[in-house]
């Protein structure tokens, strides 16, 4: 299982408005904040 | 700031404008459904029994390395006026100083 100070494993999905994102994209350039949650329309 | 569930993305994209007009949710919800939870999985997030993700924040710099990785959990208790009010034993507080300190060293760093 992937870790604190281990490479964050790329992943390529679509959001809610379609648009594909990458984790890559934001390689060099930004931090990300990744927030996984259960189910949409419920406490989380 | 990305969301992440096992949802389909029409729920996702229902769920959003349940909460308000169209296209003004501000935050992406990335939907790992199909193949179900490949990318939630990788993660070292998915819940097999129940094949959702489970409840968490992983905070990747700008190296693509993970710099913090927490789950949590949530109750739904009613609140002051009977109102539903989440509780988490996930403090907010120490997501904040988690990207604080990423952008400081990151800021030092760059100079």
């Amino acid at each position: 299982m992937v870790d604190v100070g281990q490479p964050a494993p790329d992943f390529d999905l679509i959001d809610h408005n379609k648009r594909q994102t990458t984790l890559s994209q934001f390689k060099g350039r930004k931090n990300v904040v990744l927030s996984f949650f259960v189910f949409a329309f419920t406490d989380g | 700031m990305l969301g992440i569930s096992a949802d389909s993305r029409p729920t996702l994209a229902a769920y959003t404008l349940s909460l308000g007009p169209s296209l003004s949710y501000p935050i992406p919800l990335l939907s790992d459904f199909h193949p179900h939870g490949r990318m939630i999985r990788s993660y070292g997030l998915y819940n097999e029994e129940k094949g959702t993700s489970l409840r968490a924040v992983v905070i990747v710099d700008k190296e693509g390395i993970i710099r913090f990785k927490r789950t949590y959990t949530t109750v739904l208790k009613a609140g002051p006026t009977g109102q539903g009010e989440v509780e988490t034993d996930l403090d907010p507080a120490d997501i904040l100083a988690e990207v604080e300190k990423i952008q400081r060293f990151s800021t030092t760093r760059t100079g």
